[in-house]
């Protein structure tokens, strides 16, 4: 999130869309209640009605995978009715940028895509520099090739009734919708965007980002309280998990990981730090050579030195897309042998089920680290499986439940928590703390004798204070690792941070990442969560601080209740929210103000410390502005709208079916992913949650409690479509895919209503995800009927948009 | 048991015992040491985050000699201020569930079986495997390009551990040379 | 006198006379002239910095009330606690000779004056439990009312501080509502509570759980006790469903005598109104903490 749960108070419009935030985030909507108490309008648009349909003030059908088409139809309604904080707009964002002439959009595509190897060569949307390698600029935002027109231009296309008539959205509804949203344009009143998993899982769920970002900005609501672009993460730390660069691209701190075009850490500094001649850039990935030293020194101490390049050749380099989707087609060919899974159920989870699920059987083993015995464990014994032809040896290791250890956990608003153990680990139980410590001795251990290039591994900095050997009763001292994480001073030094000379001993705590050094005189295991830690004692662990009192400013922000990162900012990029003088531009919900007499900011950690002025707000980006044209994107610099890969209509909009830039992985390995059309799969399919299951499944299907509330998969449909299948509530049904079916119960409800699409009616059903073969609530699971197609840019799977067919069992038993 | 007379207005220190107790509720019959001791247990409360979904509400953990005997909502955390969801409030039940995994287990090729083992018996053995899983498949070079990787072992998970877990993970897992790391943050 | 309930079921006719006693007294005007009060951004100030609110300055009290509720607190006493009659003959006495003045040791009392008084009793050969006893439920109303008076401008503003934000004492009791689990804190003093953290110990401000333990009574667990290993002190506490507005705090305080004496007997220090100095704060350093926030406005981590 750009902002935070609490701050949900401070939205006059909240706009819940890809997301069932009461059903699914519960506690989080007692913010929204707040909100609604205060005047808030409450927007909600989703192909079902959901619980938090009916919590909304306005809720708006429409299909699933027409996200794009919905918001840039809003945008469009924006444009045209200057619905524009223009002043925002004009400084902050690259609207006024001029973009190169070889840049154009024609039927679909931008330019510069080459069919043969479905992507684009980007370069033709670069920004038009002048002598001085800066963009060119109009300010008066009338150059036809300035980013405001070109916006103009590309979102002129989607009025309201190509919109309506694409997503099926009620003309009347979503017009109310269009008013109500862009009317935060106003410097004095501001919107929220709540999402999930609803925006991010399609085939263009990156670009369904972009276009509420861009909604977000043209409106002026970045950076503001009651504003901003807020994911509502699923996991309890699936942001710490991403923030610790579990993902084949990244290292801690979201730096890259090194690709084979970095053979040495210069070339790795040069491919990643970006750079700007404008002295008003902050440009703050400039210090990318900082962390990544620092880094490189966390993880192998004295053996990272300057003369042997910090072991950046430890680290391996990547080639190719190593994804979920590629990972497990890697598998299925049979070329990964070993996987090890640390709580995660895959084969519930990840899409094409069947697929994937016989992808596992050509491991030569795996290892499985979980609390409960999870589906994915137990695959070799899954129904209509015969144990004695699968070879995978499988390793299921106890692992403890959280209450059970201690450490620290990264909500959705970017709070890094401390939690206490409460017990200890059951019976033979362990934390992961404890396995982690323990297979990398074992494995250290392996290669003490000789082995492939050993060094990464022999090298590499580990001690946590339970010596070298395992032993089961000794855990690995958690505060050690957590001050690794912070960062350190690696010997005596003096460092300026910003106007001030600081002086650091050997051993000291780094502060914040703004005393990072690139020449290898800190260590730093990820450098957005420096300043979590930054004593010795657990009583300077900002993370377990628990003062319930909030800031002068009074929005909620909690500043001494655990730590936020960065550097306990709560709101990110607030400094968009003030004017040249530093004077709030919502004085109402004022984020920060500059106190021009004591010559400091008041209030939030301000996005960058510089009097106002000084540097630009959005510091992340290397022109120090928000982009509103975003020319690093696979699919293209703005969204456009595609079809889902499986479709029950062609693209009205352009002739371009399906996303241009995605891996279409039925064409490249078409064993196990086939894929449908509407002559046999009619219906559209999407998958959704429920409040009493969590994620795969693996730990609420294991809970009596849970399993009661919710025992049974099923199938939601609409009462026309259940009538016309002779379906009855209840009944037990057969949803099936090209990839595959699933048995399930079906639930009719008129929480779906058919659409109509170019004169045919076209109905849309939903099946919770949550079930798999084992546990104590067992089902078929949701995911037998995904595909492998993910979006262009991040691989996400495309699980909410497919095409299904739905009858009735014959035969009864399910 | 000591009950004592303590001042209000003398000089007697802080330490000394008893006071108001000496007032109430012991009928003029009984002496002090008739008074019979009541039984107690003890139980410590700590805090910890729900481990499920992304909102990060805080929750109180009472414990009593070892075992988990309440989970409540912290009426603390700015959040959540003590309320639960559903899943929250079943907390407890992965505290105290016979379905937890207790051991280490192992399935042999083509079993259709568990075997328990022990922690001391499977460490090595899946070290074991790793090592050879990476001696097959570890690649220096590629295009005579230095890449020092292995395909050959996939790590996913986890958006359920903990940082610092996650953080040994991501260590760990690049020592080896793994490329294919993956979590749920992609799905 | 082994549990809780026996021990509730014992006091409740004294409980219920002082019930008597309080209410009549809410609906007296005890003040001639009442505490001065803060605008609500100047108790907020002080509030942050852990000044509490009660300020004797200036007070005046009705003496015909303060002799009404001094007769009818001794009448009370006299009836229920026959195995001291004597030593409230005594007090009586020291009325009677006009050795103090209902108006005047109320006031000291206001003020925690503890010199002040000890020198009107010196020469008696008073029990100091009893006559502390006395004097705090005697200056009780006018602390409550002064309390109401006070609260009108500061009840939305944060109290972080475990002792009393309008009279500076110890809470003798805690309630903890079992819908959602919120503590509130409660002065004997003068009636005001105040909502304080679970997991905060209440005397040190330690939040270490290592160092906090709840200790019940085997069969009556909806009572307990905080304890805290670092400061010795600990807190009774009741947790039950009741709307903390509904709770009788006086008589569960009164009957919860068991658990003070648990505590006792576990080694930690009673550190209560009844025991605690007022001026004189030898050795007693958590006085002397409270004392130390208001002087030098200590931040808190």
């Amino acid at each position: 999130m750009t902002n935070h749960w609490i701050d949900i108070i401070n939205a006059d419009v909240a706009m819940v869309m890809g997301s069932n935030i009461v059903e699914n985030h519960p506690i989080a909507s007692k913010w929204l209640t707040r909100a609604k108490e205060r005047g808030a309008v409450i927007i909600n648009c989703d192909p079902r009605y959901t619980r938090t349909s009916s919590f909304a003030d306005i809720y708006c059908k429409f299909r699933s995978g027409t996200d794009i088409a919905f918001v840039n139809g809003i945008i469009n309604y924006a444009l045209e009715n200057n619905f524009i904080n223009k002043d925002y707009v004009l400084d902050k964002t690259n609207a006024s940028f001029l973009i190169s002439e070889k840049y154009s959009f024609n039927d679909g595509l931008f330019s510069g895509y080459d069919s043969g190897t479905r992507a684009y060569d980007k370069t033709n949307w670069a920004y038009e520099l002048d002598g001085n390698g800066l963009p060119k600029k109009d300010l008066s935002l009338q150059h036809p090739r300035c980013v405001y027109q070109l916006m103009k231009k590309h979102f002129n296309r989607y009025d309201i009734d190509s919109v309506c008539r694409v997503t099926g959205a009620p003309k009347d509804v979503y017009e109310k919708v269009c008013r109500t949203f862009t009317s935060t344009w106003v410097p004095n009143r501001v919107a929220t965007w709540l999402y999930a998993m609803g925006t991010t899982q399609h085939t263009h769920g990156t670009q369904n980002i972009r276009s509420y970002s861009i909604l977000q900005l043209l409106l002026g609501n970045v950076g503001l309280a009651g504003g901003g672009i807020n994911a509502l993460r699923g996991e309890s730390n699936v942001q710490g998990s991403t923030d610790m660069g579990l993902l084949f691209h990244l290292l801690p701190g979201y730096l890259a990981s090194p690709t084979k075009a970095d053979q040495t850490l210069d070339d790795y500094k040069k491919n990643n730090t970006p750079k700007t001649n404008d002295p008003k850039s902050a440009n703050w990935w400039g210090n990318y050579p900082k962390y990544i030293t620092s880094l490189l020194k966390a993880w192998y101490g004295n053996n990272a030195r300057a003369d042997n390049d910090f072991g950046f050749n430890f680290l391996p380099k990547r080639s190719a897309d190593y994804s979920h989707i590629s990972l497990f087609e890697t598998m299925y060919s049979g070329k990964i042998k070993g996987l090890f899974l640390f709580g995660q159920n895959p084969a519930v989870g990840g899409p094409n089920s069947n697929k994937e699920r016989k992808a596992l059987e050509k491991l030569e083993w795996m290892v499985a680290v979980d609390i409960f015995e999870t589906d994915t464990s137990v695959f070799w014994k899954r129904p209509g499986i015969d144990p004695a032809d699968i070879k995978t040896e499988v390793f299921l290791l106890p692992a403890c439940s959280s209450i059970e250890k201690e450490g620290s956990v990264s909500n959705s608003g970017r709070w890094v928590q401390w939690r206490y153990k409460a017990i200890e680990p059951i019976s033979e139980s362990r934390s992961d703390l404890w396995i982690l410590d323990a297979l990398h001795k074992s494995v250290k251990k392996e290669y003490a004798a000789g082995g492939t290039y050993r060094e990464p591994i022999l090298n590499l900095n580990w001690d946590y204070g339970n010596g070298n050997e395992i032993d089961f009763h000794k855990e690995p001292d958690v505060h050690l690792v957590a001050r690794e994480i912070n960062g350190k001073f690696i010997q005596d030094k003096e460092v300026m941070i910003l106007k001030d000379l600081k002086s650091f001993k050997k051993g000291d705590q780094a502060p914040s990442f703004a005393a990072l050094q690139d020449d290898g005189s800190t260590s730093c295991g990820s450098w957005i969560y420096c300043g979590s830690y930054p004593g010795h004692t657990h009583e300077k662990n900002n993370m377990a601080r628990r003062k319930k009192k909030d800031a002068i400013n009074n929005i909620g922000l909690y500043p001494e209740w655990s730590w936020a990162w960065p550097v306990n900012r709560r709101i990110i990029y607030n400094r968009a929210s003030v004017d040249i003088n530093g004077n709030p531009l919502d004085p109402k919900r004022w984020v920060v103000r500059w106190n021009a007499i004591a010559k400091k900011w008041e209030g939030d950690v301000p996005d960058g410390p510089w009097p106002p002025d000084e540097k630009y707000p959005f510091i992340m980006k290397p022109d120090g502005h928000a982009w509103l044209f975003a020319a690093n994107l696979n699919d293209g610099p703005l969204p456009e709208h595609y079809e889902p890969l499986e479709s029950p209509v062609d693209n009205y909009m352009s002739n371009q079916q399906v996303n241009p830039a995605v891996k279409l992985w039925h064409k490249v390995n078409p064993e196990g992913n086939p894929i449908g059309d509407s002559t046999m799969y009619p219906i559209i399919g999407t998958t959704y949650r429920v409040s009493e299951h969590w994620q795969a499944g693996a730990m609420t299907r294991n809970i009596p409690w849970l399993a009661e509330l919710v025992p049974d998969v099923f199938v939601e449909l609409g009462f026309d479509l259940a009538d016309q299948k002779r379906i009855k509530n209840g009944d037990k049904v057969v949803v099936k895919t090209a990839r595959g079916s699933m048995d399930a119960y079906a639930l009719v409800t008129r929480r779906f209503q058919p659409f109509q699409l170019n004169g045919k009616v076209v109905h849309e059903v939903g099946i919770i995800w949550h079930f798999g073969y084992s546990g104590l609530a067992r089902g078929d699971s949701a995911n037998m009927l995904t595909s492998h197609v993910g979006d262009a840019n991040t691989m996400i799977p495309e699980y909410k948009a497919f095409l299904c067919d739905v009858n009735r069992k014959e035969g009864g038993v399910v | 048991m000591k009950i004592s007379r303590r001042g209000f207005l003398g000089a007697a220190g802080a330490g000394t015992l008893g006071g108001v107790v000496s007032i109430f509720g012991v009928p003029k019959s009984v002496k002090a040491a008739e008074i019979p001791e009541i039984k107690t247990v003890r139980s410590t409360e700590s805090t910890t985050i729900c481990p499920f979904c992304g909102v990060g509400c805080g929750l109180i953990v009472s414990a009593r000699e070892g075992k988990v005997i309440n989970i409540e909502g912290d009426p603390d955390h700015p959040i959540n201020e003590g309320s639960l969801c559903s899943k929250g409030m079943a907390l407890f039940q992965i505290a105290v569930n016979e379905r937890r995994l207790d051991k280490v287990k192992y399935r042999a090729p083509g079993s259709s079986e568990w075997e328990e083992k022990s922690w001391d018996w499977a460490l090595p053995e899946i070290a074991k495997r790793v090592k050879k899983t990476r001696e097959a498949t570890f690649i220096a070079k590629e295009d005579d390009k230095i890449v020092n990787r292995t395909n050959g072992i996939a790590c996913l998970g986890g958006a359920a551990l903990d940082n610092e877990e996650c953080y040994l993970y991501s260590k760990f897992a690049r020592s080896l040379g793994v490329t294919y790391l993956e979590h749920q943050a992609r799905i | 006198m082994n549990t809780i309930k026996g021990n509730l079921e014992i006091l409740e006719p004294f409980v219920l006379d002082l019930k008597k006693y309080f209410e009549k007294s809410r609906a007296l005007s005890l003040f001639k002239r009442l505490p001065l009060r803060d605008e609500t951004d100047n108790a907020a100030q002080r509030f942050s910095e852990g000044s509490y609110l009660l300020s004797p300055c200036g007070i005046e009290l009705n003496k015909n009330e303060c002799n009404s509720l001094a007769l009818e607190l001794m009448d009370i006493l006299k009836l229920h606690l026959i195995d001291r009659s004597d030593e409230i003959a005594a007090i009586n006495n020291l009325f009677i000779n006009e050795e103090i003045i209902p108006h005047k040791i109320i006031l000291n009392t206001l003020k925690n004056e503890g010199n002040e008084i000890r020198k009107q009793i010196s020469h008696s050969n008073l029990s100091e439990d009893l006559f502390t006893f006395f004097l705090v439920y005697l200056a009780r109303p006018f602390r409550e009312q002064a309390a109401t008076f006070l609260m009108e401008e500061v009840d939305k503003l944060n109290w972080q501080y475990g002792y009393c934000p309008i009279c500076g004492h110890w809470p003798e009791l805690g309630h903890i509502n079992s819908e959602g689990g919120e503590r509130t804190l409660w002065c004997l003093c003068c009636n005001t509570k105040w909502k304080f953290k679970r997991t905060q110990c209440v005397f040190c401000l330690n939040e270490n759980h290592e160092f906090l333990e709840i200790i019940n009574p085997v069969n009556e667990d909806s009572y307990r006790i905080q304890a805290c290993k670092k400061c010795k002190r600990y807190l009774k506490e009741v947790r039950n469903s009741d709307d903390v507005t509904n709770f009788p705090f006086d008589k569960i305080y009164l009957g919860t005598i068991p658990l003070d004496i648990i505590s006792e007997n576990q080694g930690y220090i009673q550190e209560s109104i009844l025991t605690v100095r007022y001026d004189n704060s030898n050795g007693n350093e958590l006085l002397m903490y409270r004392q130390k926030v208001m002087k030098e406005k200590i931040n808190f981590n």
